[in-house]
């Protein structure tokens, strides 16, 4: 409990917050206390008994849970907050997507590293500029924007090609509009932070064309989980390096080795999510597999539409068409026209590069 | 040779194969894709590229042997080879593997028969650096050690 009652309403909250904390903290068989001067602030402890983790096995999870956002890979943002530990904390969130950040705890210090900076690399790509509430100066924040807008019209090369967006941490919504409607914040994350919003405002400021509110971060598991692949390639060992990879991020695969077993397995109705396609083999090769799997597949719709077959019978889809990817050495040879005449959806390099292949799986699978 | 030693040898011996180029970053994603529901995945695959490309190495002395050689059924096998080695990260094979091709499209038996020379010998060299490796994994695990992970 607070206090008095006049705590909540000038810091928000009820109280509840160490209530929670006590319980987490009996639950880890562990003790909560804090020592408090009025005025002054209060210092809070706890013990809590914990057992000797596996060798390696936090490596694993966390290899499994390593959020793959290229697309944020070198981009910078500057975090405004006076509270040194909460911006560390805001900190901390960047960098897990791969940001680099600077702090500092003014918006007038902010105008100075600005300046400081101003031509060289440390501010080539910077993205995003997160102000807290605390620290938001209405006279310095004009200023504050200017600088920002100048920064990409006095010639440095960016790779964003626009101004690096502004955005609120605040406790609430209620604050956001006319800052908002003033043209001078972009964004608003109320707090706590979370990495959903934090991408969200890092999409936009890049300009994402996705309209869709991320709601998760997205990983290659989180996509491939508990998908039926099916991986079609003549050599055995690009096969088993191939489905290795997959199987690691959870997908159930299978494995031919020829364009005729692919036709087989492909014949609707069936249980596959997607296809990775070898190009070159004997016999049959990718482009003429994928020509043949789409004949197979536009007979089977048509069978649908015309009503001589029932579309739950397949249970699943009404209209057939399994994303194939070419898997190939040679890109040249992909981004041919063959590549999508023949019907492959998109491809991706062999062997296969983990961004890449995120990125092109994400088109088919969404984001989570 | 107690543990420490050993993993010191591991060590510096898979950053000397990284580093002349035997291996590149291929082969350390196949280290990466090792887990304890996938344990020998690294051993298994490398085993795979070895009987596929003694398989491959035969074919090719074979048809560059005949008096008409079939210059497409030589590029054939070097595109699988290529492939495969390429899978594995078996740098030095893989990069073998283009001037065979462009001596393919040449037509020309004598050049080809160089480069299948080369490629045999850039095998053997990888075959047995990667046999020594296993042999100090195993090595390290008989001594009650883990093998470190090299980034």
């Amino acid at each position: 409990m607070q206090a008095d009652s006049s705590t909540s309403r000038t810091y928000g909250g009820t109280g509840i917050g160490l209530s929670i904390s006590k319980r987490l903290v009996d639950l880890m068989g562990g003790e909560i206390g804090f020592f408090s001067e009025p005025g002054r602030g209060s210092t809070f402890s706890f013990t809590a008994a914990f057992t000797r983790g596996e060798e390696g096995s936090l490596e694993h999870k966390w290899k499994q849970y390593d959020p793959a956002f290229p697309e944020f890979r070198g981009l910078r943002a500057l975090v405004i907050d006076d509270k040194s530990i909460r911006a560390v904390v805001t900190k901390y969130h960047l960098q897990r997507l791969g940001i680099c950040v600077n702090i500092t705890s003014t918006m007038h210090s902010a105008c100075s590293y600005l300046s400081n900076y101003s031509n060289t690399s440390a501010l080539e790509h910077l993205a995003v500029v997160f102000v807290d509430q605390d620290s938001w100066d209405k006279e310095t924040s004009l200023t504050l924007s200017n600088m920002l807008k100048e920064l990409r019209t006095n010639g440095s090369t960016t790779t964003l090609g626009k101004p690096p967006k502004i955005c609120l941490l605040c406790m609430s919504f209620m604050e956001k509009d006319d800052l908002k409607s003033a043209g001078i914040v972009d964004h608003v994350l109320t707090k706590p932070v979370r990495l959903s919003g934090l991408i969200t405002c890092f999409q936009e400021a890049i300009g994402y064309q996705n309209k869709k509110r991320v709601t998760q971060p997205s990983t290659l598991g989180s996509l491939l989980t508990g998908k039926h692949i099916l991986v079609v390639d003549d050599n055995n060992v690009n096969r088993r390096v191939a489905e290795g990879a997959l199987k690691k991020y959870g997908a159930i695969v299978t494995c031919v080795d020829s364009g005729k077993a692919a036709l087989t397995h492909l014949n609707p109705p069936h249980n596959f999510d997607a296809c990775f396609m070898d190009l070159q083999m004997p016999e049959m090769d990718g482009f003429e597999a994928t020509r043949q799997i789409r004949n197979l597949e536009n007979k089977y719709n048509e069978k649908v539409d015309s009503g001589a077959l029932l579309p739950g019978m397949s249970a699943r889809v009404a209209h057939w068409h399994t994303p194939i990817l070419a898997m190939t050495a040679d890109v040249i040879q992909a981004t041919n026209e063959e590549c999508m005449k023949c019907g492959m959806d998109d491809y991706v390099s062999k062997p296969f590069e983990k961004g890449q292949l995120y990125s092109t799986v994400a088109r088919f699978f969404g984001s989570g | 040779m107690e543990v420490g030693q050993l993993q010191r040898s591991f060590v510096e011996y898979m950053a000397s194969l990284f580093r002349e180029g035997f291996l590149d970053a291929q082969f350390s994603q196949l280290q990466q894709l090792q887990d304890d529901s996938n344990p020998d995945f690294v051993v298994e695959v490398v085993s795979l590229f070895f009987e596929d490309s003694e398989r491959l190495l035969n074919d090719l002395t074979m048809a560059l042997d005949q008096p008409n050689v079939d210059f497409k059924q030589v590029d054939a096998h070097v595109h699988q080879l290529k492939g495969s080695s390429s899978s594995v990260g078996a740098q030095r094979v893989k990069n073998c593997c283009v001037p065979f091709r462009n001596c393919c499209e040449e037509q020309n038996t004598e050049t080809c028969l160089r480069c299948l020379q080369q490629i045999k010998q850039e095998y053997l060299l990888v075959k047995n650096k990667l046999q020594t490796l296993f042999e100090l994994e195993q090595q390290i695990v008989a001594a009650g050690g883990a093998i470190p992970m090299v980034q």
